[in-house]
């Protein structure tokens, strides 16, 4: 379990990083917090010949609230963003999903940015970047272009984010202070990369449901306001849409079941914390 | 790019509170770095795919896995290992202490990798709650214990923590 | 040099060609070593089956598990020697695998072994007492299946090995975290082609947990060793994690059928026991050894005389099994419990009262087991009736009515256990006939050995051959041997490491089968208070005084008369090394005392294929509640209290660590652990997010009760603790879970989806009642960008933000 042969680059500056990217951007890999890409060298499933690390560029560590959202710049951890000053005010969903993404010794080093780079189809942080519809900032040594979540991730590990592009940024919008919001997920142990994980945002006139586990990424379902009755119902169906892929530690079946167990507890949850 | 591939790079730390220069190849894990070229054999290696805890150490003063941290990436960083929390405290600090008392440890093998999460994380957060601490340890695996005297020890300790403070 | 293997990818494929030229060619390698090597410089492994079965230490041929070894490479470092393992071009024709015992004891199933022509390697039965007649006088026969599936306890550090073979003398200097037992030295050495004495075997003072698993390195001591012999230099291998999952170790995998004759009170009559091991795909000694270390003790903590038994020794595709805490004990129990919990549901009686009706008397010890254990001491009932009482299990119950009404899932769950220690090494010798063991010679040796020194200045050393790997041995024998010379235990140093070229050891040597407790510090204690014997003779003819009127106390040895005739202990220690003179006459040197114990109680398997097994006999009384959440079917042990008679504790504290150790590794194979293969041959536990390992989020703290019982037999009346829980939780929980759901079919890990699969009822069909607001999706998420109403909210935040930065 050792890296293959490779080489290290630690740009300065963003501009930097790009032209070092392009140079041999099919060889190449950011390397943001190295909690999931290290794990792969480690088993040798990817053999990059260059790594361009991230981490010196100062300009990607920032964490800003505008008036708009939040904007999180490639370089920020998971842990850093937990820690924000006031986080569950201003994103109360990622202050409630943080703390399910890994454990505090991977979050101090994993990104936020690196973990929807990376786009485990259970992963927290893709899932509340699609129920938000948050949007992405890629680099490239020719151009900048911005990227909204329901075009981001485009399967299993896969992304809009070409060969030769960066993420500088995530933004996530602010949700009005009345909504509900609620997080649930379920793995075996906590800790775990979920079997399913359920977030929820609950306005005046509808229900959002975003749910991970079920497909190959993040699925976002918009409900309008249902009977508790009626809800089960929704969500029995978005459970036979969804389908579930069964694999050897859990059926399609009991996937559907979390889905309409787990999803009923969450908005449940977001119901009662919703202020309209 | 005209650098030959994996060719060693230059790299200065501070390692334990001394300043340190080395030549390192780009692949090699901070976690055989510290255990071979700097012969600290206190950071243990048991998965090195970040999920044992064993090689926990602290960069820039937080606990991180050296096993998913290339060498090269602390140029300029500050490496903290229990070699450091055992010499600083000239014997045990109250974490320690505390793991002796409650008899926290069996092989000792996860034992450094625990020390050096709770170093960073009851220092930083005053009044954790037992199910945060127990977050924290959950960052571990632990085969001896059971995890009992370990949650005891951690949980003593940051009460002695706060009160200190 | 280090080492990094080639693994099969398959479970089951001939080896066509292996292609290392390319791996040569790269910088830094120095040789790759291949089955043509081995087969030039070693032997198979030998077998404790007559088979012609064939084991080397790579594969050689044919590959029988997805992870065998089939080449190493030798390079300058593990980088590089894993760079070139992705270069060695090994070319497979695959074979179909057998991946279950089901399928592997199909008479047109896949052979393995060709040469054996089936893959079942040992078949015995045992009859004891009369089975035909208690069934026939039975009220009522209860029957039970269950499965007990591969997991291991995954120590922390992984194996390693350093091998240096000198070329001079032909000899192997090794280097390794083996933990023993000793009996798999010779198996080493005549693998390696070479007399005991050319293979120097040192284990460390310290190692990173073993729990019986790193017994398996042996396997790796020979290849790595025949590495050392390629390339002439040292070789160093430090198994990873992916290497150690795969195909390091696992417990053996237990399919078994319990029948039992009972009487309408639910009294057992008889029992038919028919047990098939999965050993995966070589019989590795000490196997099949799981399958008999409890024979001794198969009737457990009851009185059931008539007992037959049908053993099968059984190969798959699998990583061959090994030691495993609790070894032999949880797939016993797990088949007698559950049956015990199933009669109580079929007479409609109290769990409890079925186990109470059953067990030994309290009079009864020592107790000669049907099979030949001879059960040393104890007293079972007592210890239910103290689990029952500070346990609170009248509480319990009352929370189960409680949880009950209200709609919940909950069950309780009991178990009773006797736990083993101290192993008769002959006991797996059980496996051959007795005409069988007649021609091998009788095998039942179980010598421990310790040795304790005083040095002139009065500090005294202690040599133990237990082979520790975080149990704390050294502590609790530096507090023994202090207590035996009334010396401060700053002044005792102990060495748990072992040099087969130095210390005492005999094959029975080693971290396992809890024999330190019962063995080992009761050897320690023998071999002290020999010592100290000599010591207060040759004080009392220096002091002038009787023997009978030494006394020592707080480093000081004085008379008891007259307290003022006195010298210090390191001054009689010295007199001891400096003048040999002032000793008695006809006495040994008083420097040090080497021992070895073992119990007359050990005896060779007999005629009639009675075995005492082990050599003391502990008992565990358990019971637990559990919670089923109804949302996951996860399963929540509420709480757990287990209750040990362990004999006389030497250290409580430790003992208690012991046993919650023990208790989380058993929820790991109760809830989340198990080596799975998928049909195709393909393995799917190979990290530790595939293969979950319990945190501290998942075990909770058991309440953990003792009574004391000492052992007649060991030296100290302690008996071995380290592996009860392994035995008793699985089926506990099993029991409790069973209880909950009210069904049979448990097997483990219950996990939480294989829980839903039995709980679950029929899945609602969809509605299709086009809820989903689509259009609306868009809109929302523009709304999200543009509508921002609350400004006023958005100042405050701003504000408090730059109040705190
Ligand atoms: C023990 C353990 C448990 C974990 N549990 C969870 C969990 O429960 N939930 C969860 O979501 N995650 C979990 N993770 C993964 C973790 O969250 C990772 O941090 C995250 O997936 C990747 O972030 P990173 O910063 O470490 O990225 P890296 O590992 O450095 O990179 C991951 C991938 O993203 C690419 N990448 C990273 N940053 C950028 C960028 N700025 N631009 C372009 N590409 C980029 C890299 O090239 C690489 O392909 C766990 C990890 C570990 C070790
Ligand atoms: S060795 Fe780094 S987490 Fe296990
Ligand atoms: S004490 Fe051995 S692994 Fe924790």
């Amino acid at each position: 379990m050792k890296p293959p042969y490779l080489s290290y680059v630690s740009p300065k500056t963003l501009d930097e990083a790009a032209f070092l990217l392009d140079q041999d951007c099919e060889n190449s890999k950011i390397l943001a917090g190295g909690q999931s890409l290290v794990t792969m060298l480690n088993m040798r499933l990817i053999h990059p010949k260059i790594l361009v690390d991230i981490k010196n560029i100062k300009a990607l560590n920032s964490i800003n609230a505008t008036d708009e959202g939040l904007l999180i710049g490639a370089s920020v951890t998971q842990q850093e963003l937990l820690e924000y000053k006031e986080l569950s005010i201003v994103s109360p969903l990622l202050y409630k999903a943080l703390p399910w993404v890994g454990h505090y010794q991977t979050r101090t080093k994993g990104t936020i940015c690196g973990s929807i780079a990376h786009a485990d189809p259970s992963s927290e942080i893709p899932l509340c970047f699609a129920l938000l519809n948050g949007k992405i900032k890629l680099k490239s040594l020719k151009s900048t272009r911005e990227v909204r979540a329901d075009e981001f991730q485009t399967g299993m590990l896969s992304t809009a984010c070409k060969s030769n592009e960066i993420i500088e940024s995530v933004f996530f919008p602010h949700l009005d202070s009345k909504v509900g919001i609620a997080f649930n997920e379920f793995s075996f142990r906590k800790g775990d990369f979920s079997l399913l994980s359920v977030a929820v945002i609950y306005r005046e006139n509808s229900i959002t449901v975003g749910i991970t586990g079920m497909t190959d990424k993040p699925d976002i379902t918009v409900f309008p306001i249902l009977s508790d009755d009626k809800i089960e119902d929704a969500l029995n169906d978005l459970a036979w849409n969804l389908k579930g892929i069964g694999d050897h530690i859990a059926s399609a079946r009991y996937k559907r079941d979390l889905l309409r167990k787990i999803g009923k507890l969450t908005i449940g949850e977001a119901k009662k914390c919703q202020k309209f | 790019m005209s650098k030959i591939l994996g060719s060693k790079k230059s790299i200065s730390f501070t390692f334990n509170g001394t300043k340190v220069e080395k030549e390192v190849e780009p692949r090699i894990l901070l976690s055989d770095f510290i255990r071979d070229s700097l012969g600290k054999t206190g950071t243990h290696v048991g998965c090195e795919h970040g999920i044992c805890g064993a090689c926990t150490i602290h960069l820039n003063g937080r606990a991180v896995r050296s096993c998913l941290t290339l060498a090269v990436q602390v140029d300029n960083c500050e490496i903290h290992t229990i070699e450091f929390i055992s010499g600083k405290y000239n014997g045990l600090n109250i974490i320690q202490k505390n793991f002796k008392k409650y008899f926290a440890l069996q092989c000792g093998f996860c034992t450094p990798g625990i020390i050096m999460s709770l170093c960073d994380y009851l220092y930083r957060n005053n009044n954790p709650s037992e199910q945060e601490i127990k977050d924290v340890i959950s960052g571990h695996l632990c085969r001896c214990t059971g995890y009992s005297s370990i949650i005891k020890a951690a949980v003593e300790s940051a009460k002695e923590i706060n009160n200190a403070e | 040099m280090h080492a990094s293997f080639v693994r099969s990818p398959y479970s089951h494929a001939k080896i066509l060609k292996i292609n290392i030229s390319e791996a040569l060619k790269l910088d830094g390698v120095e040789a790759v070593l291949t089955g043509e090597d081995v087969i030039k410089w070693s032997e198979p492994f030998v077998v404790g089956v007559k088979q012609p079965m064939e084991h080397w230490c790579l594969g050689v041929k044919k590959v029988r598990y997805v992870g065998e070894p089939v080449a190493i490479v030798i390079a300058r470092d593990r980088y590089i020697a894993e760079d070139a393992t992705e270069l060695v071009n090994v070319e497979y024709d695959l074979l179909p695998p057998v991946m279950n015992i089901e399928s592997s004891i199909k008479s047109n199933a896949p052979i393995l072994h060709e040469k054996v022509k089936s893959n079942i390697v040992s078949e015995r039965n045992f009859n004891y007492g009369n089975v035909e007649k208690a069934f026939s006088l039975a009220n009522n026969i209860v029957e039970i299946d269950v499965e007990y599936p591969r997991n291991s306890c995954t120590p922390i550090e992984c194996f390693n090995v350093i091998s240096e073979y000198s070329d001079e003398n032909k000899s192997y200097n090794v280097l390794s975290n083996f933990q023993g037992p000793m009996a798999l030295h010779p198996v080493m050495a005549m693998a390696l082609k070479i007399p005991g004495n050319k293979l120097r075997l040192r284990a460390p003072q310290n190692s990173g947990g073993s729990f019986g698993v790193k017994q398996a390195v042996f396997y790796y001591i020979v290849s790595i060793s025949l590495a050392s012999k390629k390339v002439g230099r040292p070789v160093k291998w430090v198994e990873d994690r992916l290497e150690h999952l795969i195909a390091a170790t696992s417990a053996t995998g237990r399919k078994s059928k319990i029948s039992a004759a009972i009487t309408k009170d639910g009294l057992l009559l008889g029992l038919k026991i028919i047990q098939y091991d999965d050993c995966g795909a070589y019989l590795r000694a000490p196997e099949p050894a799981s399958l008999y270390r409890m024979h001794g003790n198969l009737s457990g903590a009851y009185s059931v005389k008539n007992i037959s038994l049908k053993n099968y020794v059984v190969l798959t595709n699998k990583t061959p099994s090994g030691l495993n805490r609790g070894f032999g004990g949880p797939q016993l129990y797990f088949g007698l419990e559950r049956l015990m919990h199933k009669i109580s549901k079929v007479l409609n009686k109290p769990h409890l009262q079925i186990i109470k009706t059953n067990l030994l008397p309290q009079n009864s010890f020592p107790y000669k087991t049907p099979s030949g254990g001879i059960l040393d001491s104890g007293n079972y009932q007592k210890a239910i009736q103290k689990a029952e009482k500070d346990g609170g299990l009248e509480e319990l119950e009352k929370r189960r009515r409680g949880k009950r009404k209200v709609g919940k899932l909950y069950g309780i769950g009991f178990a009773a256990v006797v736990e083993p220690s101290i192993s008769n090494m002959g006991y797996i010798s059980t496996v051959l006939s007795h005409e069988e063991r007649l021609k091998a010679g009788p095998k039942n040796g179980a010598y421990a050995c310790a040795t304790v020194s005083i040095d002139p200045l009065g500090s005294i050393s202690v040599t133990i051959d237990s082979l520790p790997q975080g149990q704390g041995h050294q502590t609790v024998v530096q507090q023994l041997v202090a207590s035996v010379f009334s010396i401060d235990p700053k002044n005792i140093t102990v060495s748990s490491d072992l040099d087969t070229h130095k210390d005492g050891w005999s094959i029975a040597a080693g971290n396992y089968s809890s024999r330190f407790g019962g063995a080992v510090a009761g050897t320690v204690y023998l071999a002290a208070q020999k010592l100290f014997l000599k010591l207060k003779t040759i004080a009392a003819k220096n002091m002038n005084i009787n023997v009978e009127d030494v006394i020592f106390q707080n480093d000081l040895v004085f008379s008891k008369n007259n307290p003022d005739n006195k010298i210090t202990f390191s001054r009689l220690a010295g007199s001891s090394h400096w003048s040999p003179d002032t000793i008695p006459d006809a006495m040994a040197p008083p420097l040090r005392e080497t021992l070895y114990w073992t119990m007359p109680q050990h005896k060779a398997p007999n005629e009639k294929d009675e075995i005492n097994s082990s050599g003391s006999y502990g008992f565990i009384f358990d019971y637990c509640g559990v919670e089923i959440d109804q949302n996951t079917g996860k399963v929540i042990i509420d709480k757990y209290v287990t209750t040990h008679d362990a004999g006389t504790l030497l250290h409580p504290e430790i003992v208690n660590g012991q046993i919650q150790g023990a208790f989380a590794q058993a929820v790991g194979a109760s809830l989340y652990e198990e080596f799975k293969y998928a049909d195709n041959g393909e393995f799917l536990s190979g990290t530790f997010a595939d293969y979950l390992v319990p945190t501290a989020n998942e075990i909770p703290e058991a309440c953990i009760l003792h009574i004391s019982t000492p052992s007649p037999f060991t030296p100290l009346g302690s008996k071995g603790v380290g592996e009860g829980n392994s035995m008793s939780t699985p089926v506990c929980i099993a029991n409790a879970i069973s209880d909950a759901i009210e069904q049979d079919k448990i097997t483990l890990p219950m996990t939480p989806p294989k829980l839903w699969g039995l709980i679950s009822k029929k899945e609602d069909l969809p509605k299709n009642l086009n809820l989903e607001i689509t259009d609306e999706k868009k809109k929302i998420s523009v709304e999200l960008y543009q509508n921002y109403t609350n400004k006023k909210f958005w100042k405050y935040i701003k504000n408090k933000l730059r109040n705190i930065v």
